[in-house]
């Protein structure tokens, strides 16, 4: 449901396929974020170079422990505080670059913020409270704005609340006026610190549905908890520890690494993005990575009896390849190659720390060689299913 | 229809009322004390102007001797004479009230003397009643013109002497003859000042009541308007030279001649001084009123930077926050308006209807001048906007991630943001311990003096003395105030003590308790003799009171001098002399100055020849001294014999001055009653007679005046800074909500929690009331020394007020209490259920 905008700092549709302004192609680009605090008791880096992209209509769950930094990568999105160091591109805004009046009013009509606490003004009824980021931001007129306000108010379900103050409501039903407040601009992105971390698990449902609601109208949501249940019904989950993202895929493919492990692992992880049918391993070749697919799919292509190419399987985003021949040693006995429609981003990890991974860990070594097992299993039963077929 | 951010400025400012109310009375109280002061000069010196000039005052007097209807008639028509007309004043005593039935004639046997009171009357006469035309007077009440054996009143003696219209007063002349008059009516004379201020009655008569009398009928005052619209000084000088010279041509002898301030009235170099102080006190008030917003301004927007990080995140830029605080500012300014202006301007009017009665002139009705509202108004809006300009600006400058550190959406706590902006206001810590946010690196020396006074004090006292300490920019703030105020406040009572020092020091002077005035002169010897007869006199002498001018060496005149042939031995005066020596016996010619005489002759030193026209004779004469300590006029002392002899009555005398054992005033008064009798009942007529107590309280009702001006504008600043210490009591109390909150939770009772908060604002009292008291000390000379150059024109004795002092600890103590209760009271309505909902 993204509207094309013409301000200066405005939010071009992304989904065109086109450059943003800054030359960004996804909504939002954050390169080499770092935010380092200092107090009287010494720096303290809460982001660490942090490089984050999020296309328009993901719903982005940002997971990590206290003290992660999630909520300053929010903030940072949102303009709320500003980086030590590095870009943020968001459609068209550098916004580091933006000074605060320019910032405030960049992120009035382009982020809707949600906190954990509401954070209603309490001597304005619940009507005034969703007009009053309009009235800020000069949108609509001043009839309009009432209408607007009555009609967030019917989607997010407390319409019948309007004219009371925030304090006679319940926590969710706050929270929903919260909602209709951050959508008061219609912003294409909306950013929320723990919408749920103050309601009850059912209140917290509704509350989630209806962020589902607005990603299915396309809305870009990014979203803080520490609810992993939740985080896992977002279409992306960015972990962050110690101020670091790790890689979704990584945590996921090695659930038993320790937060230590996951951050080496992230850090020696080359990120390559591979066009269209372009070849990433080819057999015969002395493999000396392990892939982890973050985006797109690949192909895995046997050679057939008469040298004819076998697509043996596909594997998607989430799955990993390269561990056969790490493990077993020798070449490569399958070409993988990219997606040929739609191409892929492949997480590279070099054979040394793939090795001291396994090594380090029996749990991860047993179940990669599991996974070797299955696969060499499968290759071999799909180049027979194909001989067989060609016979 | 109203956007959603005004709605919030109504609300805010209507939510939390004790909070509106405080800064409204803060800001209030500032525009009041202005606009008191500023409404009162504004219209009580046009109103005494006004007045004054409406009876046609006179350009220049002479005082002079059987003017009669010829003399005025070539006055008139001398060239550069607008209007000139003869008045002639009549020293008479009021011996009381006629019974009722009483009628007119000779002593009643009736009248009951009232000898405790002096309030002799001065009866004026003018050559014709109908036509007077300089220094007129209005007709109030019943008869005009007086007629014959008739007195008029003015308005203002009548109360004085306790008489109404239609009373009959028995009235003793200086011949001794005694004559009951009846109070036929009542008029108005601008000219003359309230008669228990001036503490002299004002009455009117015709010429043939004074042949009643016996008394002479010829005038002796010279009241001339000059011709030229506006004359300079030097014309009128030149003007009432030719006068002078004019009247001494037909063998009279001018007295003196006075020439007043054209267009001001007499008393306006008194009173433009004063309102010229308090006007400086008035801004002072302004300025503590100021620092009383900027305190709750600043907590105010401390409460209300986290609605501004929610601002800031959807979408509010800096000017637009701006412009809310900045509203409920002016929405602040405006409501103080509204109970500022029309209280300043009730109490302008009662200000200035107290100088009209005092100095008794007419006033207009309830009125707020446009100059003096837009001065309010200017002050009203200005001081507040001011005052908050920085508060604001601070505030906003937060970025929201400051702004709202502790929510969800920020940085983890352990990890305050640096890049705050300068202009960053000091956020209230969010931690709860005792010690909290104390991390200044004189903090553990503070820590060990509280933990030795631990030792001594009980734990809630502790605290209240930590709290005091703990939001030091306010403390700061608030202290600023009231220790102004209480500086102020001690400051007046100093300008009290010093005055009353000064008094003192002049009174010094005075070792003798009676002075009697005769109606003739009498043998000096003859005079002594007498006096030591009465019961109670232990010293008496004769001595002389004759008047002169200087004659400086320009041809020009001084003012009016009083020169007293004393004895050089005199037992009954204790001069201080400065410069030079004292008269000696053998002296003919010396003469000794007074330091009153040298403000107005600065050229005069010890050794130089001073030229005094004596009653018309010029005479020379040698400054051998300086004297100080004398009551506050220009007096020269010379010795007696040789002045006798001037004036050609050796060994006689007019005055008796008499010592009395004791020396108490009602000693003083049977002492000075029984040698009128006893002069009386030896054919020696008594003109006149004043204890030296009934002196000094002349003086000294004068002051009183004065300071109850000054001790209003003490209790306005003792307000002000009252309201102050409540403010930031109750700010102290709301910002501690949940520190109340858990002191509650484990265990902390409502009296304890009363109590902390009380102390603690008492502490703040007392602190104030301490280097207050230190500030007084320079304050209180400068204030000194002001009100010295207008009352005495010189420094007064300074004297540092103990009295003052204690009754400010008083004070002080039980506003700070007071201050402290309803905050007291809404910490103990702190339920520990509130706390933990607290977000």
């Amino acid at each position: 449901m993204f509207e094309s905008r013409s301000g200066k700092n405005g939010i071009n549709n992304g989904t065109s396929g086109g450059h943003y302004r800054h030359g960004n192609d996804h909504l939002i680009e954050l390169h080499d974020v770092v935010k380092t605090y200092r107090s009287a008791a010494g720096e303290f880096t809460a982001l660490k170079a942090i490089d984050l992209e999020v296309d328009s209509g993901e719903f982005v769950a940002v997971i990590g422990k206290s003290g992660s930094g999630k909520s300053t990568l929010v903030n940072m999105i949102t303009g709320i505080d500003r980086p030590t160091q590095g870009e943020i591109l968001i459609g068209d805004a550098a916004i580091q670059t933006l000074n605060e009046g320019k910032l405030a009013q960049w992120r009035g009509r382009n982020v809707g913020v949600i906190f954990q606490f509401f954070q209603l003004l309490p001597t304005l009824t619940v009507t005034e409270n969703v007009m009053l980021p309009m009235d800020f931001c000069h949108m609509y007129s001043m009839r309009e704005r009432r209408q607007r306000a009555l009609s967030l108010l019917e989607q997010v379900g407390v319409a019948d609340q309007a004219d009371k103050l925030p304090s006679t409501l319940s926590g969710g039903q706050q929270q929903r006026v919260a909602i209709a407040r951050a959508l008061a601009n219609d912003p294409p992105i909306l950013a929320a610190d723990e919408p749920t971390g103050n309601l009850d698990s059912r209140t917290a449902e509704s509350v989630f549905s209806l962020f589902e609601t607005l990603v299915a109208q396309g809305k870009t949501i990014l979203m803080v908890t520490h609810d992993r249940d939740l985080a896992r019904r977002a279409t992306r989950t960015v972990i962050l520890v110690d101020g670091e993202i790790i890689e979704e895929y990584v945590a996921k493919t090695f659930p038993t690494l320790n937060e230590a492990q996951l951050i080496e692992v992230t850090r020696n992880l080359e990120v390559q993005k591979h066009a269209p049918g372009a070849v990433i391993l080819r057999r015969g070749e002395t493999p000396d990575r392990f892939y982890l697919i973050t985006r797109g799919r690949v192909e895995v292509v046997l050679s057939g009896s008469e040298g004819q190419e076998i697509v043996a399987s596909t594997m998607v985003q989430g799955q990993y390849f390269g561990e056969i021949e790490l493990r077993r040693g020798g070449a490569n006995i399958a070409t993988i190659r990219a997606d040929p429609v739609m191409g892929v981003e492949v997480a590279a990890l070099d054979r040394a720390t793939f090795e001291h991974l396994v090594g380090e860990s029996a749990a991860i070594r047993e179940a990669i060689d599991h996974t070797v097992e299955a696969r060499v299993a499968e290759n071999l039963a799909a180049r027979d299913r194909e001989e067989n077929g060609h016979a | 229809m109203l956007s959603p951010r005004w709605h919030k400025v109504i609300r805010d400012i209507w939510g939390n009322k004790l909070r509106t109310v405080l800064v409204v009375l803060s800001i209030a109280v500032g525009v009041f004390a202005v606009g008191l002061i500023a409404g009162t000069r504004e219209t009580a010196v046009a109103a005494l102007d006004a007045s004054w000039n409406s009876t046609n005052p006179a350009s220049v007097i002479l005082y002079t001797s059987y003017l009669d209807e010829e003399l005025l008639y070539t006055v008139r028509h001398m060239p550069g004479v607008g209007a000139a007309d003869a008045h002639r004043a009549t020293y008479i005593r009021f011996q009381g009230l006629d019974q009722p039935g009483a009628s007119g004639g000779n002593a009643s046997a009736s009248i009951a003397p009232d000898e405790t009171k002096s309030r002799n009357p001065i009866l004026y006469t003018y050559p014709d009643f109908g036509s007077i035309r300089v220094g007129k007077v209005w007709p109030e009440s019943g008869t005009w013109p007086p007629g014959e054996r008739e007195l008029l009143i003015e308005r203002a003696s009548l109360g004085w002497m306790g008489a109404q219209a239609g009373d009959s007063v028995l009235l003793k002349a200086t011949n001794g003859r005694q004559r009951v008059l009846r109070i036929a009516g009542t008029v108005h004379d601008p000219g003359q000042m309230q008669a228990s201020w001036a503490r002299m009655a004002i009455g009117y008569v015709d010429r043939e009541t004074l042949d009643w009398f016996g008394l002479p009928r010829d005038f002796d005052e010279l009241h001339v308007i000059a011709a030229a619209a506006n004359p300079t000084r030097d014309e009128l000088n030149q003007l009432a030279e030719e006068i002078r010279s004019k009247v001494e041509k037909s063998d009279r002898i001018v007295g003196y001649t006075y020439i007043p301030t054209p267009g001001k009235h007499p008393a306006g170099e008194t009173v433009e001084p004063v309102l010229l102080v308090l006007t400086i006190l008035g801004y002072l008030a302004l300025v503590l009123s100021g620092l009383l917003v900027v305190n709750t301004m600043q907590a105010l927007l401390t409460q209300q930077v986290r609605q501004m990080g929610i601002m800031k995140a959807i979408g509010a830029r800096n000017n637009q926050i701006m412009g809310i605080y900045f509203g409920m500012v002016l929405v602040f300014g405006v409501l103080s308006l509204v109970i500022a202006v029309p209280l300043g301007a009730l109490g302008s009017q009662a200000l200035t209807q107290f100088m009209a009665n005092l100095l008794n002139f007419d006033t207009g009705g309830l009125a707020v001048s446009p100059g003096v509202l837009a001065m309010e108004v200017a002050i009203g809006l200005a001081v507040p906007l001011l005052a908050a300009l920085y508060p604001i600006i601070s505030a906003t400058r937060i970025t929201p991630a400051e702004a709202m550190s502790d929510l969800g959406l920020t940085a983890p706590a352990r990890a305050a943001p640096r890049r705050r902006s300068r202009f960053a206001l000091r956020l209230p810590s969010r931690s709860h311990g005792e010690g909290e946010g104390d991390a200044s690196p004189g903090a553990p020396r503070r820590r060990g003096a509280v933990a030795g006074l631990g030792r001594i004090l009980s734990r809630p006292v502790l605290l209240s003395l930590r709290n005091t300490f703990r939001r030091r920019g306010r403390l700061a703030l608030t202290l600023a105030a009231l220790l102004l105020g209480s500086a102020i406040f001690i400051g007046v009572f100093i300008v009290r003590d010093s005055l009353m020092a000064t008094l003192d020091g002049m009174f010094q002077y005075v070792d003798y308790d009676i002075v009697v005035g005769f109606q003739k002169e009498h043998r000096l010897g003859q005079l002594e003799q007498e006096a030591l007869r009465v019961p109670g006199v232990t010293a008496a002498e004769g001595w002389r009171f004759d008047t002169g001018r200087r004659m400086r060496g320009d041809d020009t005149e001084g003012e009016s001098l009083q020169i007293r042939g004393v004895p050089a031995g005199s037992a009954l005066i204790r001069p201080t002399v400065t410069a030079g020596r004292w008269l000696l016996p053998d002296d003919e010619n010396a003469i000794v100055v007074n330091t009153m005489f040298l403000k107005d002759e600065p050229d005069v030193e010890v050794g130089s020849i001073l030229k005094l026209k004596i009653n018309g004779r010029e005479t020379e004469w040698q400054v051998v001294g300086i004297a100080a300590g004398t009551p506050p006029v220009a007096l020269l002392h010379v010795n007696y014999p040789y002045l006798a002899r001037l004036m050609g009555a050796i060994d006689r005398a007019g005055i008796l001055i008499a010592a009395t054992e004791p020396r108490d005033p009602a000693t003083q008064a049977a002492a000075a009653k029984a040698l009128e009798e006893h002069f009386r009942s030896i054919g020696m007529e008594v003109a006149s007679r004043q204890t030296s107590t009934e002196e000094r309280t002349q003086i000294q009702s004068q002051l009183d005046v004065l300071l109850y001006f000054l001790l209003i504008m003490a209790v306005i600043l003792a307000v002000i800074g009252a309201i102050g210490l409540a403010g930031t009591m109750s700010l102290n109390v709301l910002e501690r909500t949940r520190e109340i909150g858990v002191m509650r939770a484990v265990g902390a009772s409502d009296g304890s929690v009363f109590r902390i908060v009380v102390i603690e604002g008492l502490l703040i009292g007392l602190i104030s009331w301490f280097f207050g008291a230190i500030l007084a000390y320079p304050l209180g000379r400068v204030l000194s020394d002001a009100i010295g150059a207008i009352t005495f024109r010189v420094n007064l004795d300074y004297v540092y007020s103990l009295g003052g002092l204690l009754l400010w600890l008083a004070i002080a103590s039980v506003l700070a209490v007071f201050a402290s209760l309803l905050p007291a009271r809404n910490a103990t309505r702190v339920s520990v259920r509130d706390v933990l909902a607290y977000e």
